[in-house]
């Protein structure tokens, strides 16, 4: 028996939760996907349908929203704690570097900068959120721009997305961060199953393998959205 | 064949050291790694100047004891061996060799390329064994244990707590050892009583010597001589849950 307290501050449980919280994330993250492709359709009207329904959630929407705060939160203060405790434990540096042996090993430049790629992601959230929640980097009209579904008046999310993305700037950002986001989750997926003891010999080579499927396909389809509005509405206009 | 070696040197623990360059010539490329070191101490000696401390015991692959960082990697470039595996053939003529102790901060220099793994005791000692009973000898086969779970439970008990994982480890984690050691007797059933405690105190001791966490890199898996595999810290981390879950104390 451990105390569950004692089990959750241990190495081994900061990695549970790194790998519960992470996983989380990857699941909003689909839900997010799946959200954004109506992005694709050049009428907006799809697009802000949707918004307009996550809106009117109302009080659901902050609960999911303080939720993923939480969730966020957790996964950047506990990678935070664990870089630390990794980068004091090996004291002084090898001298004449370190090289992999290859093999088994899965020693890459997204496997030993996790916290770097992280860092960025968080940059980008912030940066992100503040944009298109809070029309920040907007022009004044589209910020307020509004349209109407069905009788009701509401925001024009849709507008201020296409304004971003016609703009070079945003889009070579998003495209840059997302490979990034790819990176991280190409790492980050199957060691989050790894992290849980959920793996053996049968099942590590599948899941290393389906981390890759899956960090190609989100970034890739998170980075196909900017890219395809400038090359659509961007560049043709 | 010759060769320059830039060696580790530190006086101790506390003590600030430094890469040391050194010649040696007509080595043969036949002889092992620590027979070349042997040579150079020779040379050192005979300038009258203090040996390189290295550890070695039975250069056979199976004492655990050679523990040198050969130009960035643990026991050398090839897989599965230990230092004392490792043979001149694998260099050229006019090589430049690099070689430095395990670098961890739970594994202190003691002088040289000798570091102080006692941390590894410590952990082995946490939970890392079977109480049994004095008394006649059990019947042989009378516990009844398939053979690909002993297959297994001997891969983790290869384990000869040399430390490469946490030299090869990039967040210096004694995961690898701590995992072999409770994975090796958890597949067992005399084991299995004792199962729930062994994981608490020997992951706890692990924590406290200051060891890194895993971050599932795998290159202790790379660096191992024993060719212990990665999925032995996930079964770590099933006990670990499974421990957290039970609601006993020692099994």
């Amino acid at each position: 028996m451990v105390p569950l307290k004692k089990a959750l501050s241990s190495s081994l449980g900061k990695k549970y939760l790194m790998a519960v919280s992470g996983l989380s994330i990857v699941g909003f993250l689909v839900v997010h996907l799946l959200g954004n492709l109506l992005l694709y359709s050049s009428d907006g009207t799809a697009f802000n349908t949707y918004a307009k329904g996550l809106h009117d959630l109302g009080p659901l929407l902050y609960v999911a929203e303080i939720g993923l705060i939480g969730i966020f939160g957790l996964h950047i203060v506990l990678a935070f704690m664990l870089t630390s405790k990794n980068k004091g434990a090996r004291g002084s540096k090898y001298a004449g570097g370190q090289k992999s042996k290859g093999g088994p090993s899965y020693y890459s430049a997204a496997s030993r900068n996790m916290i770097i790629t992280g860092m960025v992601i968080l940059v980008f959230l912030v940066t992100h959120v503040m944009h298109f929640k809070y029309g920040l980097f907007s022009s004044e009209a589209i910020a307020a721009k509004t349209t109407m579904i069905g009788d009701e008046s509401s925001m024009d999310l849709y507008a201020r997305v296409v304004e971003a993305f016609k703009d070079p700037k945003w889009v070579v950002f998003y495209v840059a961060v997302m490979t990034f986001v790819g990176a991280h989750m190409r790492h980050g997926f199957w060691s989050a199953f790894q992290s849980l003891g959920a793996l053996n010999h049968r099942l590590e080579k599948p899941a290393v393998a389906l981390g890759l499927i899956v960090a190609i396909v989100m970034a890739g389809g998170f980075l196909g959205i900017p890219v395809y509005i400038f090359l659509t509405q961007g560049l043709g206009a | 064949m010759n060769l320059t070696l830039k060696v580790w040197r530190q006086d101790g623990p506390d003590a600030a050291g430094a890469l040391e360059s050194h010649t040696l010539e007509n080595v043969n490329k036949n002889s092992s790694f620590l027979e070349m070191m042997d040579l150079l101490n020779e040379k050192i000696m005979l300038d009258g100047k203090d040996a390189i401390e290295f550890e070695s015991d039975c250069r056979e692959g199976i004492c655990g004891t050679c523990c040198l960082v050969i130009n960035g990697q643990p026991h050398g470039k090839s897989l599965g061996v230990a230092t004392c595996q490792v043979y001149m053939r694998d260099f050229k003529d006019g090589d430049t060799i690099t070689i430095e102790p395990w670098r961890a901060k739970p594994f202190p220099v003691i002088k040289d390329l000798v570091v102080d793994r006692s941390a590894f005791d410590r952990i082995q000692a946490a939970g890392g064994y079977i109480s049994v009973s004095t008394g006649p000898h059990p019947d042989g086969n009378a516990i009844k244990i398939p053979k690909d779970v002993s297959d297994v439970a001997f891969d983790h008990a290869a384990c000869i707590g040399c430390g490469a994982c946490v030299a090869a480890c990039p967040n210096a984690s004694a995961s690898l050892f701590t995992s072999a050691k409770i994975s090796q007797l958890a597949l067992l059933p005399q084991g299995k009583s004792e199962r729930s405690r062994r994981v608490k105190r020997m992951v706890e001791q692990m924590d406290d010597e200051g060891f890194g966490n895993c971050s599932n890199i795998g290159e202790c898996s790379a660096a191992c001589p024993k060719k212990i595999p990665l999925t032995s810290i996930a079964r770590m981390k099933r006990e670990y849950l499974r421990a957290v879950v039970s609601p006993f104390d020692a099994s």
